[in-house]
């Protein structure tokens, strides 16, 4: 059986590998079969529990204490005072900061 | 250009909001990856690759939940394209001995090939279906033998055996054709 080094080949296969294939109108070729109701129920998913989560905050009382201590946070800040940095206080802040932060990440990558 | 870290955001997006726009930005990445990858495969035929192509990413789309991100998404994305291959093969009714016959027996292209490109697809043929992907994967796309392990799920020295072989008959192929003197 003949023998050819790796380099040989590599050698062959240089000049064909890596070729860009334009797009052409693929990629919305493909967009257009993507089945767009089954997928549907993620999102439903999604809210479902959202809602759920909301819904055992207000009963709870934890959403309102959420909101009064942004509140009191905002107060001390607009009377430029610093605030009393309690655990609740901590929270609020770390939690709206995350929001936020990840809000920002799906807007931009889903752009 | 988007990175692995921004493939797993993607795909989350995808998976958890629906997001049609994401991935949309996925097949834009990966598409001429994998329609090249079936274009090697099926010897140029580009209505029957592109086919195979858009098949794979519905099927990336319908069963994106159960990708776990520990192979990383082009992984993961390959491995799906190299089912929808051996899918196509067994629907063709075509066995792994005589596959690389029936397959490229009505090829057809409607992007012009280059001779080049041509003897390309033509030594594709003298290899057998398992020795062609990994042949593919490993010259054309540039992947370890431990990532063609995972997309093939078979161990490494198997696809090392598949690489051993398939030079074997390259080799052969390339005596056979005159093509040795060509080699830089």
């Amino acid at each position: 059986m003949s023998t050819i080094s790796d380099k040989e080949i590599r050698n062959f296969f240089d000049k064909a590998k890596k070729e860009q294939i334009p797009d052409n109108g693929f990629s919305k070729r493909v967009m257009k079969q993507i089945p767009r109701q089954e997928r549907n129920t993620h999102s439903v998913i999604v809210w479902g529990f959202g809602l759920v989560g909301l819904a055992i905050a207000v009963l709870s009382g934890a959403f309102f204490r959420v909101l009064g201590s942004l509140a009191l946070f905002g107060r001390d800040l607009a009377l430029a005072r610093v605030p009393d940095l309690s655990p609740m206080i901590v929270y609020s802040v770390i939690l709206v900061s995350l929001v936020s932060f990840s809000i920002n990440i799906f807007r931009k990558s889903g752009a | 250009m988007i990175n692995k870290s921004d493939d797993i955001l993607l795909v989350s997006q995808v998976v958890l909001f629906n997001s049609h726009k994401a991935f949309e930005q996925l097949v834009n990445k990966y598409q001429s990856a994998v329609r090249r990858f079936f274009l090697n495969l099926t010897f140029g035929n580009d209505s029957l690759s592109d086919d195979l192509a858009q098949e794979t990413f519905i099927k990336v789309y319908l069963h994106l939940q159960s990708f776990k991100g520990t192979a990383g998404f082009s992984t993961w994305l390959f491995r799906v394209a190299y089912n929808v291959y051996y899918d196509y093969i067994r629907s063709s009714k075509v066995n792994r001995e005589t596959g690389y016959e029936e397959v490229g027996a009505h090829v057809e292209s409607e992007r012009p090939n280059s001779d080049f490109q041509m003897d390309v697809y033509e030594s594709m043929k003298v290899l057998k279906p398992d020795e062609r992907t990994a042949v593919t994967l490993f010259y054309m796309e540039d992947h370890p033998v431990e990532k063609i392990s995972k997309i093939m799920n078979c161990p490494t020295g198997t696809v090392k055996s598949h690489l051993s072989r398939g030079r074997e008959k390259l080799a052969e192929y390339f005596k056979n054709t005159g093509y040795e003197y060509n080699f830089g």
